[in-house]
């Protein structure tokens, strides 16, 4: 199995390639096969690794060294351990099945060339992100999968909006990579080496706890996971991507490289148990976005900006509970949110479609008439959203994260924050669902899907409810699969006394049918026209865009044009050629004045005129007459030297010969 | 055996002929003529030197400089040629494209 | 035979053959000029595959007196680093030639010939290993590229001619000085008189002259480079010269800077470069920023593309002043890449002129849709000149980084942002002439096939970099160990001081 490992995000890149250089001879449909092929041959590859020896023992390939200078030796090497494992299954199958949505979604779009050729690039480089045996090539598939996640944003690029969003999308995820970059930097200048098992081991071995280096490793680090990921301060790109379609949303904006922050972090956690300080701090950030996400979501009223709002916090989550050192389970919560936040995706995308691109929840509400697959499993995945007891998934893993943060240091207080964003993520998700659903328009449905749409809603849907059971809560009896399953490679994590972790749960519960029933009476509250407090600066994402515009924006435009106006007044020509030509007029012109024009009338004219300045400088202020007569001057000076330069040769001859007998009259005597 | 100073003197003043020549016509035959006495006053200071000091390489010199001149000739022609043809002008005065006036009408 | 001649008169005679002979023959005048620069690229290609280096790292000398009272001689030998921007020259000038194609309409011959001697001049200074002959050399390229610009240009073209000129002869005026010097230095320590790259090596300075003719080298290189304060001559160049001008500008005539300072600087003074090199870092610093900035707020798009030359070269100037293996490896390779990318972007500008009339990026727009083939290739180049993994800019840019950061990881850090910055114009320049809504409502035309080829050519090139750039790095590993090993007596005190 391990040499058919590039297959896993070739076949995807070969899909793309196709696409790209035969595209043209092939008709739209066809187009569409090849990428669902592609992307269903790298699915089929994963579940082949499943059922070989992949489980029992990481994989290793090696194609060949990337670039060899020195120490710096990245290969093109792909690490296939249990980890990869399950992230390679959760992006391959979404990424089939969003695949397959795409085919009917997008059957009316003109230009579906480029929307499977990067589609499939980006399977591919999330493929050969998660892959990647060492952080150069993963750095490739990150770079990749923004390239890919700008390109789809901007899809409709004729819209600026669309196009600016992906540019935004590009340039704030850049702010991270570069974080990133420096973090390879760093650990490269110290431990010569870019393999990742050999940096983690060497780091373990040689820094200590809380060392300076391994907190400032992982600070940058985390700066890129932090961009990638749209945490705080970083995730103001995330909202504006939803214009991109839907689809796209629901695969690379929830279930997939969104959570590319997650894996890393998850991937060089034995840095991150270095230095107990930046995971708190990954503990801080991820509790702060759960709240902002939430409290942000609740407020708007375009339908996928919620969605967008509530990946943000759902993110926020697993980061609060890589923080708390529970990795396994922040990667169950990554599982289990990409199923359920891709079919709530995929639903408000069949809904948007129906009902002719409309996204304000208003008016959707108002239309009615939406399609009933899309109801019932936009409902499954609200609920597993909100985490509803027992049934679904999202509560096992929301559940698991809430108990797991009471343990960790000022557990209690990250506790308190999770809750109220698991109260708010309620609120919000049965908000939407109410006034979209439950609006004033028809509630009946006379459209149905195609079937290649409905069916990637109903495997979500299942799975949005199955995925859940494999590891039940702390203290239940039955299975723990998942954690056990990942306890070799990641540590297991700490759950607080039983009976504290009892009562936890029951408060857990509790938070969704509490959020349901205050979701009910905000919507009466916003039918009578009551807005919620504070629900400008809440709909504006806590007013980020706005602050980063006046901070960072404005000042790096402002500080361009003035070096533009430096520029093009030419000040640094004035210091080179302007010195250049006066010293040869100069010298030119004293030979001429002084032997040949006759000096008087030159100088008596050159009198008048500088009185004349003198005279106008006194009448103006004293700046601007100071300014102007320099300049003034200096053309003054200009036109009379530039009488020298009259073109007659014999002229010339004259200065020349002059000046020879000048310098052999000098060297004689 | 002639002097040194004989040479010398003649070659300076053909020379300064030529160079009065330079300076003073204004057709452009006439310069080119006269640039023509100012390097055979510098080809006869060549050989005056290299006779004195014994030495070949001021004949060298001067057979180089011949050939030099007689290509710089042939060009220096054509172009009085091209002037011709060009502003049907043969005195330096109208030539005076070089002179600079592009500035002076902004001020 | 004697190749590395051929390289450099071959293009000369060339063109002087299309000159004389080709009066009215547009049509011989192309291909002959594509004739001969298609022969330039397989011979250099040739060269390459049979590259046997000695122990200096040297694949071919060729040793002929010239001025031997002088001790001038026609010396010329190619390296690592010579070769590869060679192999750089030969991929260019085919290019440029089809570019040129439909763009040129006036007096092709002509025009060939001056290519095709500018192509000579600078082969000849990656080559030359005697300091009178790199000086010919240095000035044989200028004379040519100053017609090219003052007579195919645009509107202020001599006003940018007369600039570019002007700047470069100053610089090089002090190059001569230090030349000069060096000769008359060596030849009172040693008795030999002599401007052979290779004795001059062994010379041993006092500091404070050796620290002034490194100034006289560093000055002439800077302003090709250009760094910080001597770049304005860069952008109006740039944006006057004809497409062909600026392709061989960006792609080739800034390179020798960075060549001069690799090939002369370093090795000749190592002293006082590493003296110098904080200074040098600083100047890289600032002019990856100052270029980004400016970058932004252009409406020429072929202007806004100069000054993201002053920001790339600026990595490379930053990249040779670390001086280790990987930032050395990495200013070089960022050359290749920085050639071949702006090359093809300049190329792009110029082709999007043919058809719209317009470089200004306020009348472009959505031409994604009527052009897409156009678009896609100007994305990958895009892409690259934002140091994209896999593709070209990355591996250089990255590895230059690496090394800093060895050096002193501040500088890293603010160099880092500078690929940031990056992106910033870039995607707004792409934005604004790609994207949106169409403005300029006429028939279009997307590539043919001539310009297919030589863009394809250049993406491949690109893409072979960026993914497997292993065949460039291996003949670049003797010359770079030697320049390091010339520092390694180097006290390295003064850098740590910026730590």
């Amino acid at each position: 199995m391990s040499q058919w490992l590039w297959l896993i995000p070739g076949t995807p890149l070969l899909g793309s390639l196709i696409i790209l250089f035969l595209g043209s001879l092939l008709r739209r449909k066809h187009l569409a096969m090849v990428a669902c092929c592609a992307s269903a041959a790298a699915f089929l590859v994963v579940v082949l690794a499943w059922l070989t020896e992949a489980t029992s023992q990481p994989l290793q390939q090696t194609l060949y060294t990337w670039v060899a200078v020195g120490e710096w030796r990245p290969m093109f090497g792909f690490t296939l351990d249990r980890l990869a494992l399950v992230m390679v299954s959760i992006v391959s199958s979404v990424g089939l099945l969003v695949h397959l949505y795409s085919v009917p979604f997008m059957a009316e779009e003109a230009d579906q060339r480029r929307y499977y050729f990067f589609l499939n690039l980006f399977l591919a480089g999330m493929l050969l992100l998660v892959l990647a045996d060492n952080l150069l090539l993963l750095y490739l598939g990150w770079e990749l999968v923004g390239l890919c996640s700008y390109a789809l944003i901007g899809f409709w690029y004729r819209d600026p909006p669309c196009s600016n969003a992906g540019r935004k999308a590009f340039i704030v995820t850049r702010i991270g990579d570069t974080a990133l970059a420096l973090g390879i930097f760093l650990l490269f200048s110290q431990f010569h080496e870019l393999s990742l098992s050999a940096l983690l081991t060497n780091a373990t071995t040689q820094w200590e706890k809380g060392s300076t280096l391994a907190t400032l490793a992982t600070l940058l680090i985390l700066g890129g996971a932090v961009g990638k990921s749209a945490q705080l301060p970083l995730q103001v790109w995330l909202p504006d991507a939803m214009l991109g379609p839907s689809p796209v949303s629901a695969l690379i904006h929830a279930a997939t490289m969104v959570t590319a922050g997650v894996y890393l972090i998850a991937r060089t956690h034995p840095l991150f148990e270095l230095a107990p300080h930046t995971q708190w701090l990954v503990a801080a950030i991820g509790a702060l976005t759960i709240v902002y996400g939430a409290s942000a979501a609740v407020a708007q009223s375009d339908f996928k900006k919620v969605l967008a709002y509530s990946t943000i916090s759902q993110i926020g989550y697993m980061f609060l509970a890589l923080g708390c050192g529970a990795y396994a389970i922040a990667l169950f919560h990554l599982t289990t949110h990409a199923f359920f936040k891709a079919l709530l995706f995929l639903s408000a995308g069949a809904v948007i479609r129906a009902s002719g691109d409309e996204h304000d929840i208003n008016s959707l509400g108002k239309i009615g008439n939406h399609p009933s697959i899309a109801r019932w499993t936009f409902l499954i995945g609200a609920a597993s959203l909100a985490g509803v007891p027992f049934i679904t998934a999202g509560f096992y893993s929301k559940d698991a994260i809430l108990v797991t943060a009471w343990s960790a240091p000022t557990g209690p207080l990250l506790w308190i924050f999770a809750a109220f964003g698991a109260l708010l993520t309620a609120i919000y998700i049965f908000r939407v669902y109410f006034l979209v659903f439950h609006g004033s328009g028809p509630r009946t449905s006379t459209i149905s899907l195609p079937y290649f749409m409905s069916l990637p809603l109903l495997i979500l849907a299942l799975l949005s409810i199955v995925s859940g059971f494999i590891e039940l809560p702390e203290g239940w009896p039955g299975p723990h699969l998942w954690s056990l399953w990942l306890a070799d490679e990641l540590a297991v994590a700490t759950f607080p006394p039983l009976t504290i972790t009892y009562t936890l749960q029951f408060i857990t519960a509790l938070l969704p049918l509490a959020g349901f029933s205050l979701a009910l009476w905000l919507i009466q509250r916003e039918q009578a026209y009551q807005s919620l407090p504070l629900a400008n600066f809440l709909r504006s994402g806590w007013g980020f865009d706005a602050f980063y515009y006046a901070m960072l924006v404005r000042p790096y435009l402002a500080l361009a044009r003035i070096l533009q106006a430096g520029e093009s007044k030419e000040g640094i020509t004035y210091i080179v050629v302007r010195p250049y030509r006066a010293l040869a007029r100069g010298v030119s012109d004293a030979v001429e004045t002084l032997l040949i024009e006759g000096a008087l009338t030159r100088i008596t004219r050159g009198f008048l005129a500088f009185a004349t300045f003198c005279r106008k400088g006194v009448e103006y202020k004293m700046l601007e007459a100071g300014i102007t007569s320099l300049v003034a001057a200096l053309r003054f000076s200009y036109t009379i030297l530039s009488t020298t330069q009259n073109g007659f040769l014999s002229r010339y001859a004259l200065v020349i010969s002059t000046g020879a007998v000048f310098f052999l009259g000098y060297w004689l005597w | 055996m002639i002097p040194l100073s004989h040479s010398l003197i003649i070659a300076a003043l053909l020379f300064v002929l030529g160079l009065a020549v330079v300076l003073l016509r204004r057709e452009l035959l006439f310069i080119l003529i006269g640039l023509e006495v100012m390097l055979n006053g510098v080809a006869l200071t060549a050989i005056a030197a290299g006779q004195y000091w014994g030495n070949a390489d001021g004949q060298v010199l001067v057979i180089m400089l011949l050939t030099v001149t007689a290509a710089e000739v042939v060009v220096a022609l054509i172009l009085v040629w091209l002037a011709f043809d060009h502003y049907k002008a043969v005195r330096v005065e109208t030539l005076t494209h070089l002179r600079d006036d592009t500035d002076r009408s902004t001020s | 035979m004697d190749w590395l001649s051929v390289l450099i008169f071959l293009p000369l005679f060339g063109g002087l053959w299309i000159s004389l002979t080709g009066r009215n023959k547009t049509a011989f005048a192309r291909w002959a000029a594509l004739a001969v620069t298609s022969t330039e690229l397989l011979i250099s290609l040739c060269l390459w595959w049979g590259a046997v280096p000695n122990e200096e790292g040297y694949f071919y000398i060729i040793r002929a007196p010239w001025v031997p009272t002088m001790g001038i001689q026609f010396l010329l030998g190619m390296d690592g680093i010579s070769l590869l921007l060679v192999l750089l020259t030969a991929l260019l000038s085919p290019v440029v030639v089809l570019v040129s194609w439909n763009a040129v309409q006036r007096n092709w011959p002509a025009f060939a010939a001056l290519l095709l001697a500018t192509e000579a001049g600078i082969m000849g200074v990656f080559l030359s290993l005697d300091l009178v002959l790199f000086y010919v050399f240095w000035e044989l390229m200028l004379v040519p590229m100053y017609f090219l610009i003052g007579l195919w240009g645009h509107e202020r073209r001599l006003y940018a001619a007369y600039k570019f000129f002007l700047f470069t002869i100053t610089g090089s005026l002090l190059m001569l000085i230090a030349i000069l010097g060096l000769y008359f230095t060596h030849g009172k320590q040693t008795g030999i008189y002599t401007f052979d790259y290779f004795e001059l090596l062994k010379i041993n300075l006092p500091g404070n002259s050796e620290m002034w003719l490194m100034l006289g080298f560093f000055v002439a290189f800077a302003v090709k480079v250009p760094l910080f304060p001597i770049h304005s001559w860069l952008p109006d160049a740039h944006t006057e010269a004809p497409t062909a001008g600026s392709i061989f500008l960006a792609g080739l005539l800034l390179k020798t800077g960075a060549y001069g300072l690799l090939r002369f600087c370093l090795p000749l003074f190592p002293d006082a470069s590493a003296d110098f090199a904080p200074v040098g870092m600083i100047l890289g610093i600032i002019g990856i920023f100052y270029g980004a900035l400016l970058a932004l707020v252009q409406e020429d798009m072929k202007r806004l593309i100069a000054y993201s030359s002053i920001s790339h070269l600026g990595f490379v100037v930053f990249g040779i002043y670390a001086w280790n293996e990987e930032s050395l490896n990495g200013a070089v390779l960022l050359m290749l890449a920085h050639g071949v990318t702006t090359g093809a972007m300049f190329a792009m500008v110029g082709m999007l002129e043919e058809r719209s009339g317009t470089r200004l990026l306020a009348q472009l727009g959505g031409l994604l849709s009527p052009l897409p083939r156009l678009a896609s290739l100007l994305l990958l180049f895009t892409l690259s000149a934002m140091s994209m993994p896999g593709l070209a800019n990355f591996v250089g840019e990255f590895l230059v980084l690496a090394g800093v950061f060895q050096v002193s990881a501040g500088l890293a850090v603010a160099g880092a942002l500078g690929i940031i910055t990056g992106v910033v114009y870039l995607l707004w320049m792409y934005q604004r002439a790609m994207l949106g809504e169409i403005t300029i409502k006429r028939a279009w035309t997307d590539l043919n096939r001539r310009e297919t080829v030589s863009l394809g050519l250049l993406a491949f090139a690109v893409l072979w970099l960026g993914l497997y750039p292993a065949p460039f790095l291996d003949s670049l590993q003797i010359p770079v160990t030697a320049i390091i090993e010339s520092k390694s007596s180097v006290p390295t005190g003064s850098i740590d001081a910026l730590r």
